[in-house]
């Protein structure tokens, strides 16, 4: 009797919630009318250019930069490093039998198994694990290369995150997600949308904030700022301490769910990794 | 809640404890004049430690003490939240090493500065746990 009710109360909580929250399909579809009507110049699939999708004269100035871009040298590293055997001799390609045709369009996904959403970088450690290699760092150097090599081979494919209706934990995660990039934190008491949602489009400091529609398509980036080819958590972990909030650390729990919920919200945008950036 | 740091300074322990036990000597509190007597005593004795203290201060040192000790607790706390301010491990990590050097001002002020600052976040962490809901884009 107890225990019906309890389920009961929990079977109302949870429809409670879907109702109130709206199913990801809703979000995205919000999230984009709102980014296709104040921007109505920019055809849809141009917001894979993040910044320079809204900004004439910043973009001219990316195109030169994009005529002999910097992360060729990490694309050619990280078709090295991809090929390197492990010292079981297997490699990446049998982690990843379709490469040659792009993986990147499906990451983040929801790994059922492992109970957690998978990131490309994250796969690509778990890969090495699994061959009995060491994880490799984060940010930078050859994760992100090989990143960028496998981004670059899924030039054009498009964005496909599924949030799998079957399976309430995804769902869990995907919320998780959605309630970061929405929540304020921080001594400035912002949050991502303070920025980009609220403000994108004006200038922040010299800065101009880009739209987050289409802002994961061109990972990773060659940053010229940084002067390397660094990952998209370490675009989170800027942003984190740009609103002076502690950042999460890379591959965090809270930035995969973080990437989950904001590639989501790009369904649709062809991917055109890697990308140039200031 | 972690409670307030900062034990009083050393200053503010003798003067206390003048005020009460000139509070108790006036002719219409002849009921607690061993209270008084006791006081008195805790006072000598507090004196008399502190002629063997070492010369930084015992008492310094243990407000700097419980003044860390609180801020690391809150740091905690509001990380656990998810909502930790960007600056509080850098001031920590600053307030510990001004207490190792002996310069317990500076380390207490740094340490409650982490405080209120976890504290904040932790205010922000309740407020956002509904209003995050009222930016979503519909
Ligand atoms: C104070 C304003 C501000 C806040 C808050 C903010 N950002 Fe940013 N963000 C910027 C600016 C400015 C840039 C650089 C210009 C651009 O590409 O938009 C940027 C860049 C980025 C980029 C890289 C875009 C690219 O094309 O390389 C990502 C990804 C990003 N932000 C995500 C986030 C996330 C996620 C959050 C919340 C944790 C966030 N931002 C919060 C201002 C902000």
């Amino acid at each position: 009797m107890r225990a019906a009710l309890i389920a009961l109360l929990g079977a109302g909580l949870v429809l409670g919630l879907g109702v109130a929250r709206g199913a990801p399909e809703d979000d995205r579809k919000a999230f984009q009318d709102f980014y296709t009507e104040r921007f109505p110049d920019t055809p849809f699939e141009d917001f894979a250019n993040g910044l320079y999708s809204i900004d004439e004269n910043r973009r001219e100035e990316w195109e030169q930069m994009e005529e002999f871009p910097q992360y060729e040298f990490d694309i050619d590293a990280g078709e090295e490093l991809f090929h390197e055997p492990f010292a079981n001799g297997k490699g990446y390609a049998d982690c990843f039998p379709d490469y040659e045709s792009g993986v990147r369009q499906n990451y983040p996904h929801w790994d059922p198994g492992r109970a957690e959403v998978v990131t490309m970088e994250l796969a690509i450690n778990l890969c090495r694990e699994q061959h009995g290699e060491k994880p490799l760092k984060y940010y930078r150097g050859p994760l992100a290369q090989i990143s960028a090599y496998l981004a670059y081979l899924s030039r054009g494919n498009v964005i496909d995150v599924k949030v799998p209706a079957d399976d309430p934990r995804a769902l869990a995660a995907y919320e998780e997600g959605k309630r970061h990039y929405y929540s304020r934190r921080g001594q400035l008491n912002f949050s991502c949308a303070s920025c980009h949602v609220d403000a994108v489009g004006r200038l922040l400091r010299a800065e101009l904030v880009g739209p987050a529609l289409g802002q994961v398509s061109h990972f990773p980036v060659f940053r010229k700022t940084w002067r390397e080819i660094t990952t998209l958590h370490r675009s989170y972990a800027a942003c984190s301490r740009q609103l002076r909030a502690a950042s999460f650390g890379p591959q965090s729990r809270e930035y995969r769910n973080l990437e989950f919920f904001h590639t989501y919200m790009s369904n649709g945008i062809p991917l055109n990794g890697p990308g140039s950036r200031h | 809640m972690a409670h307030r740091a900062g034990a009083p300074a050393r200053g503010q322990h003798r003067r206390r404890i003048a005020v009460s036990a000139e509070a108790m000597m006036t002719p219409a509190c002849r009921p607690c004049r061993r209270r008084m007597i006791q006081v008195l005593a805790t006072a000598a004795l507090a004196l008399g430690a502190w002629g063997f203290a070492p010369q930084a201060g015992a008492s310094d040192e243990a407000a700097f003490a419980a003044a860390y000790n609180a801020a690391a607790e809150a740091r905690k706390a509001v990380r656990k939240a998810g909502f930790e301010w960007r600056d509080l491990r850098t001031l920590l990590r600053e307030s510990k090493k001004l207490g190792e050097k002996g310069e317990y001002e500076k380390a207490v002020e740094l340490a409650n500065q982490v405080q209120r600052q976890a504290e904040l976040g932790l205010m922000q962490a309740a407020e956002q746990e509904s209003a995050w809901e009222t930016a979503v884009l519909k």
